[in-house]
């Protein structure tokens, strides 16, 4: 973290606004923060920490902030923590960057200009959005090249324990976006590389995290997975899993990841139902070489569904298993096919949304 | 909104760690003149600088600093802290305090701190290399062995650097840092 001056600096930036949750400060962190930047030349605009952490971004507190931001003159905004807070420093980014009312910017590729410098420092939480160039306010999807981070701090000192619960969703999202980043036809090697390190990061320490919550080495490279994730997921179009995931979770207000936790293995065995090939590649990220030479080609793609089954299988009671037991409501299912279909780009159908949900319903056996 | 709640914050000074590092940085500094003068490798890595040779060593961004340079005569110097007036030719700068704490308490040593994007070197890059041979050597002399090993990336075997060659140089370079 000390090392943010001299980034700031770089960007021509000396006065950030900092955005945090009330939890945040509650766990020392901000405190932290600020003593990171001792002896520099930053001097911090102001600290907000009054943003709801699993809350999704609103208006009114954008606005609110964007007031703050212009009062005291600041030049670059830092995000600590993650999820809505991140969405709302890329709220306020995008407000005081361009002219004209917020909203006008919801979409895809809307931004045309360069935005503040944008700096993000990593909690361990994970929404699946915080190092990728997409944000969500008021619950609509606003993506650009702009939005994307300039610079992700990951600190041993920032990145503290969080429950099990916690950590076996912010993975699950991150595992599905890593996933379905790679699970394109055209994809481009350094995708596959970003996708790959952060699938096996997970599978090889989500369940010690679990085990043991306070795991320093365990949360820190979890923490490099959802980065890495979220950096893989933003030069594609969300897959099945992940745009039904936010279509549900923004219904209901479930959290993102146990919607995507179950739906993730249930959407391989789908795609090998319906004879898609799953590409070789998730068993090496998975195992890695020497597990991956073991296994015999032709039952590559089998043996990584029951790895990945047997993965959600081990997180125990942290994961819904289907979705009559999420009371999910069955009728508005053709509702999230549709949003899931949109938010894809058209990348997956209704009709295999629909399929995906009707498998899901009695979910895992 | 009541924007008065969330004031501005400024950056506090860390004084402790600044003098600790400014003392280092002076002792580092007096004992690269007085190993110049007395240690051969030294000498023999001077020589090679060029004649209006003045390295920065300091800690950004305003941090402590100093100068050792070649005076008229060729003979290499401690020139102090202050910049004013001074044309440096190799500027090496910590990028913070906290990570020059970290250089001058051994927990790094140089070439960790470089891979650890500590340091930014302005200047011949043959120069800086040959600076963190000479820091290496006067580290070697000035500090004992258990925590020199946690400074330097190797530490001398007997056949690099006699004991006799070592625990002279340590004596004299104590004698000619502090007095002379």
């Amino acid at each position: 973290m000390e090392h943010i001056y001299v980034e700031l600096a770089s960007m021509d930036a000396r006065k950030p606004l900092v955005l945090a949750s009330r939890q945040v400060t509650e766990r020392g962190l901000t405190k932290k923060f600020i003593k990171s930047l001792y002896d520099s030349n930053v001097v911090i605009g102001s600290l907000y920490d009054e943003v709801y952490p699993y809350h999704y971004a609103c208006i009114s507190q954008l606005n609110d902030l964007v007031e703050l931001f212009k009062a005291r003159g600041c030049d670059s905004i830092i995000a600590i923590g993650g999820g809505s807070v991140v969405d709302l420093a890329k709220g306020v980014n995008i407000a005081v960057s361009n002219s004209g009312n917020i909203m006008d910017y919801a979409g895809t590729n809307t931004i045309q200009k360069r935005l503040k410098p944008f700096i993000y420092v990593s909690t361990g939480h994970c929404g699946g959005t915080e190092t990728s160039n997409e944000a969500y306010i008021e619950n609509r999807r606003f993506v650009s090249d702009f939005l994307f981070p300039d610079v992700i701090i990951l600190d041993n000192r920032m990145i503290t324990a969080r429950t099990r619960q916690r950590a076996a969703e912010a993975s699950m999202v991150a595992l599905t976006a890593a996933i379905e980043s790679c699970a394109v036809p055209y994809n481009n090697p350094m995708n596959d590389l970003y996708a790959n390190v952060a699938i096996n990061f997970i599978y090889e320490n989500l369940l010690g995290v679990v085990k043991k919550p306070g795991s320093k080495t365990g949360n820190l490279a979890l923490a490099n997975a959802y980065a890495m994730a979220g950096i893989s997921f933003s030069n594609i179009p969300p897959g099945i899993v992940y745009s039904l995931g936010i279509a549900i979770a923004r219904d209901t207000g479930l959290p993102r990841g146990q919607c995507m936790g179950f739906l993730l293995p249930l959407s391989l065995e789908h795609r090998v139902m319906k004879n898609e090939s799953i590409r070789g590649e998730l068993l090496y990220a998975l195992l890695g070489t020497e597990g991956y030479c073991r296994v015999p080609e032709k039952d590559r793609t089998s043996t990584s569904i029951t790895i990945l089954r047997q993965f959600v299988n081990d997180l125990g009671g942290l994961l819904p298993k289907s979705l009559k037991e999420m009371r999910v409501n069955k009728y508005k299912f053709e509702e999230y096919a549709r949003q899931a279909s949109e938010m894809s780009m058209k990348r997956v159908t209704q009709k295999d949304c629909m399929q995906l949900l009707d498998i899901a319903w009695e979910g895992i056996a | 909104m009541n924007i008065d709640r969330y004031p501005e914050i400024p950056p506090k000074d860390k004084f402790i760690k600044k003098a600790y590092v400014a003392i280092m940085l002076w002792i580092v500094g007096r004992a690269m003149q007085a190993a110049s003068r007395v240690d051969p490798v030294v000498k023999e890595e001077f020589s090679h600088l060029r004649d209006n040779f003045l390295l920065r060593l300091w800690v950004a961004p305003n941090g402590p600093s100093m100068f050792v340079g070649k005076d008229k005569n060729g003979k290499v110097k401690y020139m102090g802290w202050n910049p004013r007036g001074k044309k440096t030719t190799l500027d090496m700068q910590i990028k913070g305090i906290e990570q020059a704490v970290l250089m001058f308490t051994f927990q790094e040593s140089t070439a960790v701190a470089t891979s650890n994007d500590r340091l930014i070197v302005s200047g011949d890059l043959d120069d800086a290399c040959a600076i963190v041979r000479i820091l290496d050597i006067v580290e070697i002399f000035l500090l004992p062995k258990i925590i020199t090993k946690l400074a330097v990336k190797r530490y001398p075997k007997w056949s690099q650097m006699s004991p006799l060659r070592k625990y002279v140089g340590r004596v004299l370079v104590y004698i000619r840092a502090f007095t002379v």
